[in-house]
C-alpha cells in the first residue's frame, strides 16, 4: 500500500510487546467495567422499589403466592448473598427461570442473541463505509453548497428519532410500495434472501442515525488531515485533491472515528432495543421490553448484564482496532493508567 | 487549544453575525415550545371532543393534524402531549445542568485523588444508556414520568461534566486566577466567582444539547410504553398508537411524528449554532 509512506509511520508490527500489554490493560477495564455495572444493575432492580417478591408476583397475587416465591428465590436471604449466588449463577450458566412465562432465561436468552446480532452488526457494516464517503465528501466541499447540502441532511439525521424513522419506512417500503415485510424476522438458516429482506428495513432504520452522527467527525477529521503535510506531498506528487483524501486521508481520519464509535456503540444498542420493538424482531431487545412490562426482576437483571457486556465487548474492539491503528495510543494508555 | 486565554477573551468580545443554525433552530424550537405553552390557554378542540362520525380522518379545514381513532383533534393531542415531553425534559435538564456543573467544577478543583475518581466516575456514568436505566428504573417503580426523570437526568450529569470538566481546568490555569488566590481567596470562591462564568457560554450550549436529546429519549420510552402512563398525552405514545393505524391513517404517525422532529431539530441546530457563536476559536476549524 502507498499510503504507508505518507501516513504517521506504524509500526512495523502491529502484535508487539506493547500491542500485548495493551490488550491486557483494556480487558482489565473491562472486567472492572463489568463488575461495577453488575453492582448499579442489581442495586437499581432489587432495592429501589421494595420488596421483589412482590412486584414479581403482581398486584393481585395471594401472600401464600408471594411467600413461595419468595423462598424459592431465595430473596429472604442477606442482600450480599443474593448478589453474589446471581453472579455465580451468571459465570456458571445457571440464569434461573421465568416466573410468568416458565422458561430457563439462560437459554432463552441464547435465543435471542441472533437478531440482536445481525441487526447491530449489520449496521456498522452498512454505516461505517458510507459514512466514511460522505464525511469525506463534505469535508472536500465544506465551502460549497454541495457540502452545506449534506451538513444539513446530517442534522436532519441526527433530529430524527429512530422509531419514528423505522415507521416511516414501514409505511414506504412496505405498505405503499409492498418491497419489504413490515415486520417478523427470517432466521438466516431457515432462508438466506428471506433473512436479509427481513432486516433490511430495521438495518436502514438505525443506520441513517448512525451515519449521520459519524458522517460529521469523519468530516471533522477529514478537514483537519486536508491541511497535513503529506496531502500536501501527494498532491506534489501530482495526485488530485480527493484522490489525496481517498488514498490517504481516509486512513488516518479513520483513526478518531474508531474511538467515536466506542461512544457511538451505547447508542447503537438502545437504539437496538427500540428498533427490534417496532419491527417486532424475537431478539434480546424484544425480550427486554415484555420483561420490563411484565415487571420480571431476575430475567431483566441477567438480561441487562448480558446486554452491558455486549456493550463492553463491543467497546473492546473498538479499543483494539484503535491501538493497532494509532501505536501512539497504546503508548499513552500504558503509561497514562 | 493551547492558547485558550485568546479563545476566551475572543468569546467575551466580538461575537459577530448571528449564524444562520442560531436563528433557525430558535425558530424551530420557539415554533414547537410556543404551541405547547398556548395549549395552556388554547387549544383548536377540548381534550374531551370525541368528533365520533370523524374518527381517523385526514387533515382538514376543522382538523389540521386530521383525527385519530377516537375523533380526538390530532392537533389539540400533539400540543397537549408536548407539554409532558418537554416538562420531563426541562426537570431532567435542570437536574443535569446543576450536578453536571458541580461534578465538573469538582473534578477541575478538588484536590488531585478525589479530582482523579470524580472525572472517572464521568466517564463510567456515561457508560449506562439511559434508556437501560430507565428501563430498569421501570421495572423496578412501575413506568411513569418519576423513573423517566430519575434516569434522563442521572445519564445527563456525567455527559455535563465530561464536557465542562476540560474547560474548567484550562480557565483554573489562567493568570488572574493565581492573583486572585494571591489576594486570599478560596478555591469554593475561585470556582464559583472565576470559573463558573468564564464556562458559561458552554454550559448554555450543553444545556441546548440536553433539550434536544431529553425529548429524543423522553418520546422514546413514552412510545415503548414505558413512560408516561394514560390518560396523560405524550408525544411517544401517540406515535405508538398510530402504529397498527398506519395502512388507513398515515396522518396519524406523520405530523405528531414531524413536530417531535422540528422540536429535536430545533434544539440541536440551536446547540450547534450557539457554539459557534459563543466559540469562535473552536469553531473555526469547521468553517474555515
Amino acid at each position: 500500500m502507498g499510503a504507508v509512506a505518507f501516513g504517521p509511520t506504524p509500526p512495523p508490527s502491529p502484535i508487539g510487546e506493547s500491542m500485548f500489554r495493551y490488550l491486557l490493560k483494556s480487558l482489565a477495564l473491562l472486567g472492572v467495567s463489568a463488575v461495577l455495572g453488575s453492582l448499579v444493575i442489581f442495586m437499581l432492580l432489587r432495592t429501589v422499589g421494595g420488596d421483589v417478591a412482590n412486584i414479581i408476583a403482581g398486584t393481585k397475587a395471594s401472600p401464600e403466592t408471594v411467600n413461595a416465591l419468595r423462598e424459592s428465590l431465595g430473596l429472604n436471604r442477606p442482600l450480599w448473598e443474593q448478589y453474589f449466588g446471581w453472579l455465580g449463577g451468571f459465570i456458571t450458566g445457571d440464569f434461573g427461570t421465568s416466573y410468568a412465562a416458565g422458561y430457563a432465561i439462560g437459554s432463552e436468552i441464547a435465543r435471542r442473541v441472533e437478531p440482536t446480532l445481525a441487526l447491530t452488526m449489520g449496521t456498522l457494516v452498512v454505516s461505517i463505509p458510507i459514512a466514511l464517503a460522505i464525511g469525506t465528501y463534505a469535508a472536500l466541499n465544506h465551502r460549497r453548497v454541495r457540502g452545506l447540502v449534506v451538513d444539513a441532511t446530517a442534522q436532519v439525521g441526527i433530529g430524527l428519532p429512530p422509531f419514528f424513522l423505522a415507521l416511516v419506512l414501514v409505511l414506504l417500503f412496505s405498505l405503499q410500495l409492498g418491497w419489504l415485510p413490515a415486520t417478523g424476522y427470517v432466521y438466516f438458516a431457515d432462508d438466506p434472501i428471506g433473512h436479509f429482506r427481513s432486516l433490511a428495513l430495521p438495518i436502514t432504520a438505525l443506520s441513517i442515525g448512525v451515519v449521520a452522527n459519524l458522517s460529521r467527525f469523519v468530516r471533522s477529521a477529514m478537514i483537519e488531515q486536508l491541511g497535513e503535510d503529506y496531502i500536501r506531498m501527494a498532491r506534489a506528487k501530482g495526485r488530485t485533491l480527493r484522490g489525496a483524501a481517498v488514498v490517504h486521508g481516509v486512513r488516518n481520519a479513520a483513526i478518531p472515528l474508531v474511538s467515536v464509535s466506542a461512544v457511538q456503540v451505547a447508542t447503537l444498542v438502545t437504539g437496538a432495543v427500540i428498533v427490534e420493538n417496532v419491527f417486532v424482531l424475537p431478539g434480546l431487545g424484544r425480550l427486554l421490553l415484555t420483561s420490563v412490562l411484565g415487571r420480571e426482576v431476575i430475567v431483566v437483571q441477567s438480561l441487562m448484564l448480558v446486554i452491558l457486556l455486549f456493550i463492553l465487548v463491543l467497546n473492546l474492539f473498538a479499543d483494539v482496532i484503535y491501538g493497532i491503528l494509532d501505536p501512539r495510543i497504546r503508548g499513552r494508555e500504558v503509561s497514562g493508567g | 487549544m493551547d492558547n485558550e486565554p485568546q479563545k476566551l477573551a475572543r468569546a467575551e468580545r466580538g461575537r459577530g453575525q448571528i449564524p444562520l443554525q442560531v436563528i433557525l433552530g430558535g425558530i424551530f424550537a420557539g415554533f414547537v415550545v410556543g404551541a405547547v405553552l398556548l395549549s395552556f390557554v388554547w387549544t383548536p378542540w377540548g381534550p374531551e371532543f370525541f368528533d365520533v362520525s370523524n374518527r381517523l380522518t385526514g387533515p382538514s379545514a376543522s382538523h389540521w393534524f386530521g383525527t385519530d381513532h377516537l375523533g380526538r383533534d390530532l392537533l389539540t393531542m400533539t400540543m397537549l402531549g408536548g407539554r409532558a415531553s418537554l416538562s420531563i425534559t426541562l426537570i431532567s435538564t435542570a437536574i443535569g445542568a446543576i450536578f453536571g456543573v458541580l461534578l465538573a467544577l469538582g473534578a477541575a478543583g478538588a484536590p488531585p485523588p478525589i479530582a482523579a475518581s470524580l472525572a472517572r466516575l464521568a466517564d463510567i456514568g456515561i457508560a449506562l444508556p439511559s434508556i437501560l436505566i430507565a428501563l430498569a428504573l421501570a421495572t423496578a417503580l412501575g413506568p411513569g414520568s418519576g423513573s423517566m426523570i430519575i434516569a434522563i437526568s442521572v445519564w445527563f450529569v456525567p455527559v455535563t461534566a465530561r464536557v465542562l470538566i476540560g474547560p474548567a481546568r484550562q480557565v483554573l490555569a489562567l493568570d488572574f486566577i493565581e492573583a486572585s488566590r494571591s489576594q486570599g481567596r478560596g478555591q469554593f470562591f475561585i470556582l464559583l466567582r472565576h470559573v463558573m462564568p468564564n464556562i458559561a457560554p458552554l454550559i448554555i450550549v450543553q444545556i441546548s444539547i440536553m433539550f434536544g436529546a431529553g425529548v429524543l429519549i423522553e418520546s422514546s420510552l413514552s412510545f415503548l410504553g414505558v413512560g408516561v402512563q394514560p390518560p396523560i398525552p405524550s408525544w411517544g405514545r401517540t406515535l405508538s398508537e398510530a402504529q397498527p393505524l398506519l395502512s388507513v391513517a398515515p396522518h396519524y404517525l406523520l405530523l405528531p411524528g414531524a413536530v417531535i422532529v422540528v422540536a429535536i431539530l430545533g434544539f440541536n441546530l440551536l446547540g450547534d449554532g450557539l457554539r459557534v457563536w459563543l466559540d469562535p476559536q473552536q469553531s473555526r476549524r469547521g468553517t474555515d
